[in-house]
């Protein structure tokens, strides 16, 4: 029996141990040559663990460094043995039910790989293999190489040769070559090819934040395979529920991390966000998803944080290297070798060709590089990053015009006309009030009173050991405030080399400025039990206005009507909900720059939420 | 002659639909978003609403233009302002010549009756209480009440939405249920240097090359160093130039006399600064290793594996994706 698969297909490697368990055979063959069976089935006995099983090419191997041209380059083929490959898992099968297998490709020192762009595997949840073959075969073409030939030649005379000492054999091969070999196979004048002479391949284990470039699922999901086959799980479907599981188990690790300052990612947002990712998966003509598409969704609906996570837990594969074997880097088409040797790299299982696309999107620097950039730091030379400077100076003139609003500034009332026409006719609401025959006027009160002071608590109650960064800094230039806040340590999170990042707990906004004490010294203010109510408290005696500007979760309590009563100062509330959330986490961003110099290149560090 | 529809009983007068041609270039995989945005599987499935944000001047209207182009839809524009109430944005009452109240539907609601296209522009400058106006517009529910006429109105299936924004202080006050229905957010980056010498080739192609190269090499240095020079300045810019340099037929301007003219006079002084700028980015940077995105996930920057680095001379492809 024939078994044309897509390699790197986890579908195709589930309808391979199905069709196993469903018939009985007695020979297993499979589309790689003699020389990697040692290696390939030591990989498979190791599974779940992956490794990757490589062979130089004997032309290059011996070549002297040194002498080599430009356009010379270290050429080597590999076989990923990886869980969701469906000629390993059907070696794996084979193995575990002992059964005879047979490796029947040519050898080849060079070997030329034959792919196409082909349909997603995921079509099998819907369609038999056979009617997936069948409605792909009209559309493949041969190769056209003498190589792919030979080879097609050699295994169609190998399958010959087994036929004669077994009945049932299951021959698992690249859906790409199947029509051919099969014509082959029923050509009466075959001749079996000569091997080339090839190197002994080498087992390695890969990287694990190159996975990726070995396996072609998604690393997670490859990892819900091998947990539903030891759980004896069903997993039929976890090329789509797995991309479900990653988003949710990535917003758990997302919410953890960033605690009170994650996005509000709820379930309405991620039916969105799922739904955005089934559309740019068949905008892209496909039916299961790439890894791109999930980022670029993450991204684009709940944001960098979220989508650094996900991109993060993709990655995660749990079943570790116990051999201590040598790991190699893969990468796309190329791999760089123990030995220090990059090498290009031709994978004998070839999918369908990869994509690569660049988004924009930041990693949490290693440790390494943090604890470096900590120690780099100069302590008497830090400095704001301008736009952000910009933002919470435009966030603050906004919070003043809506407290005014509240206040009855700018507030426009409509009444009936009775013998004035106050400021003017209302002209829309005469016209919708048409029926009635009566003219409306606009009145539009006097101003009540100035602002000068505008208090933001973004996190409110707060944990005084969480915002140990408590200054006063005064104004660069007359369009900026006297800013007094407390925020996170800024030193505990190096973003960039001189840049640092925190996030503001609470902040007060003193315009026009004026020169303070710092209030966090101020025994005046000392009578403040908690970082609110000494904000508050220096508000208010900084304001010479009778009204200072709150924005905060909830109303203020009694406390802190008392302490603005104390100072004869009304507070005007401004609820912290009429802001967008996403908008609040980038005004609670604070970048601290290690010197004025550090600001010409801040902005590639600088990401934001 | 304006077309007329009746909804319960109410004639509407439609707005009428632009019918402006727009090419969209370069940022394909952006458009490609877009189109996503507004593709249904079936009749239970409905469209995606997305935020299309960036600098002004970028394309981002030109873009969703295009995307309304593509679909072959009737495409409407209604142009958000900070005083935009909830009639303007749905009907709007009229005093007619026979002095009788006319209803006017706005380029939304016209879009949303024919099953055409609408861009929000400037979605940010809208208050509150007209973004409300559109939730349930926005969500599964598909429809908008007019207060003022006192009718319900349903959305057509083929009615798609986007919105364009700067991410400017105006983008504030647009509360957490109505960001949460404008999903996803599609952020327009600049153009690369072909792509933005093509754009003013497309706008302007009565200009000569040498112009054409100096804006465009001026332009890409801006987006290096993150100024907010956006191609429609380059545009502006040469207009005045070319219109300078032919102001005077018998006292010809040099053009490059001309064109740092109309640098000054368009983008302001600190544009002629640009040199000084890039001279001291390069200076402080050293030799840091910028981030590339996607791929510094899985290498190290200097890693020869890495897809986004740049190969230099030796390179095989130029930095073509695999």
């Amino acid at each position: 029996m024939a078994f044309p698969i897509v390699h790197g297909s986890g579908d195709f490697a589930w309808e391979i141990r199905r069709a196993m368990m469903q018939y009985d055979f007695d020979c297993v063959a499979v589309p790689l040559p003699d020389s990697f069976r040692e290696g390939v089935e030591d990989g498979i006995l190791k599974l779940p663990v992956p490794s990757v099983v490589v062979q130089k090419s004997a032309a290059v191997a011996d070549y002297a460094p040194e002498a080599k041209d430009d356009d010379e380059d270290l050429v080597t083929s590999y076989v990923p043995v990886d869980p969701c490959q469906g000629v390993i898992a059907a070696l794996r099968f084979a193995m575990e039910e002992r059964l005879p297998r047979r490796f029947i490709d040519l050898e080849t020192d060079r070997y030329e790989p034959h792919t196409a762009t082909l349909p997603d595997p995921y079509a099998l949840k819907q369609l038999s293999v056979e009617k997936f073959s069948a409605a792909v075969a009209p559309f493949l073409q041969p190769g056209n190489t003498e190589q792919w030939r030979a080879r097609i030649d050699h295994m169609a005379w190998q399958l010959r040769q087994l036929s004669v000492d077994y009945k049932r054999i299951l021959f698992v091969t690249n859906i790409v070559d199947w029509p051919w070999i099969r014509e082959a196979f029923n050509d009466r004048e075959l001749q079996q090819p000569m091997d080339e002479s090839t190197l002994d391949p080498e087992r390695f284990g890969v990287e694990p934040d190159t996975l990726y470039f070995l396996m072609r699922e998604i690393p997670f999901i490859a990892n819900l395979y091998e947990n539903a086959r030891r759980e004896l799980d069903d997993d039929e479907h976890l090329s789509i529920d797995g991309v479900k599981e990653l988003l949710i188990t990535a917003r758990d690790i997302y919410f953890d991390e960033y605690k009170n300052r994650a996005r509000k990612i709820t379930p309405s947002l991620m039916s969105r966000m799922l739904k955005y990712i089934r559309n740019l998966t068949l905008i892209g003509h496909r039916l299961s998803p790439q890894l791109s598409d999930i980022v670029v969704a993450a991204k684009q609906v709940a944001g960098d944080g979220y989508a650094r996570v996900v991109l993060e837990t993709a990655k995660y594969y749990e079943f570790e290297d116990h051999e201590l074997l040598s790991e190699c880097r893969m990468g796309i088409d190329r791999i760089a070798l123990p030995d220090g040797d990059v090498a290009t790299a031709v994978n004998r299982l070839p999918g369908p060709p990869m994509h690569w696309t660049t988004i924009e999107i930041q990693p949490k620097p290693d440790e390494q590089v943090r604890k470096d950039w900590k120690q780099r730091w100069n302590p008497f030379s830090q400095c704001s990053w301008p736009p952000e400077d910009d933002l919470i100076e435009n966030f603050r003139r906004t919070v003043f015009d809506r407290a005014s609003e509240v206040l009855g500034a700018d507030m426009a009332k409509t009444e009936k006309f009775t013998t004035s026409v106050k400021d003017g006719i209302d002209i829309r609401d005469t016209v919708r009030n048409w029926h009635t025959n009566d003219i409306y006027v606009k009145v539009l009160p006097p101003n009540k009173g100035k602002l000068d002071v505008a208090i933001m608590l973004f996190d409110s109650p707060a944990d005084p050991r969480e915002y140990p960064w408590r200054t006063t800094w005064f104004a660069e230039h007359k369009d900026e405030s006297t800013l007094a806040f407390y925020a996170t340590d800024f030193q505990a999170q190096p973003v960039g080399p001189g840049i640092c990042l925190a996030h503001y707990g609470g902040a007060m906004f003193v315009y026009p400025p004026v020169m303070i004490p710092d209030i966090w010294q101020d025994p005046r203010l000392d009578f403040a039990s908690t970082l609110e109510e000494r904000l508050i408290a220096a508000g208010c005696l900084y304001s010479t206005c009778r009204h200072v500007a709150l924005l905060s979760p909830a109303p203020p309590g009694q406390a802190w009507k008392k302490i603005a009563k104390h100072y004869k100062k009304t507070l005007v509330h401004l609820p912290l909900s009429k802001f967008g959330d996403s908008t609040v986490q980038q005004l609670r961003m604070v970048h601290v720059l290690n010197g004025k110099d550090v600001r010409s290149y801040a902005s590639n560090f600088i990401r934001r939420v | 002659m304006a077309d007329t529809v009746k909804i319960q009983n109410i004639n509407l007068h439609l707005s009428q639909p632009h019918n402006l041609k727009n090419e969209w270039i370069g940022q394909t995989e952006i458009l490609t978003q877009l189109m996503a945005c507004w593709l249904v599987v079936n009749d239970q499935d409905l469209p995606l609403s997305p935020r299309i944000v960036g600098p002004p001047g970028i394309g981002k209207t030109a873009m969703a233009m295009a995307a309304a182009d593509l679909r072959e839809q009737e495409l409407y524009i209604y142009q958000c302002t900070a005083d935009t109430r909830p009639e303007d944005l749905l009907i709007t009452p009229v005093l007619a010549e026979n002095g009788k109240i006319a209803y006017h539907a706005s380029p939304l609601v016209s879009a949303m009756i024919k099953g055409g296209v609408c861009i929000l522009d400037e979605g940010n400058r809208m208050n509150e209480k007209s973004w409300a106006s559109l939730a349930p517009l926005l969500d599964h529910r598909r429809y908008v009440e007019s207060i003022v006429a006192g009718i319900s109105i349903e959305a057509h299936p083929d009615f798609r939405c986007a919105v364009t924004m700067n991410q400017d202080e105006s983008t504030f006050e647009i509360p957490d249920y109505i960001l949460s229905r404008l999903q996803p957010t599609l952020a327009l980056k600049f153009p690369s240097r072909e792509d933005e010498k093509a754009i003013l080739k497309y706008h302007l192609p009565f200009v000569e090359d040498d112009m054409l190269s100096m804006t465009v090499e001026f332009l890409q240095q801006a987006h290096e160093l993150k100024l907010d020079f956006s191609t429609r300045d380059g545009i502006n810019l040469l207009r005045y130039a070319m219109k300078r340099i032919q102001q005077s037929g018998d006292h010809p301007i040099a053009r490059d006399k001309a064109w740092a003219e109309a640098l000054e006079k368009c983008l302001g002084e600190e544009a002629l600064d640009l040199q000084e700028l890039a001279r001291r980015k390069t200076q402080t940077l050293g030799g840091q290793t910028l981030p590339m995105g996607f791929g510094d996930f899985f290498f190290d920057p200097n890693d020869p594996l890495h897809p986004d680095m740049d190969e230099g001379e030796d390179g095989d492809d130029g930095g073509e994706p695999f």
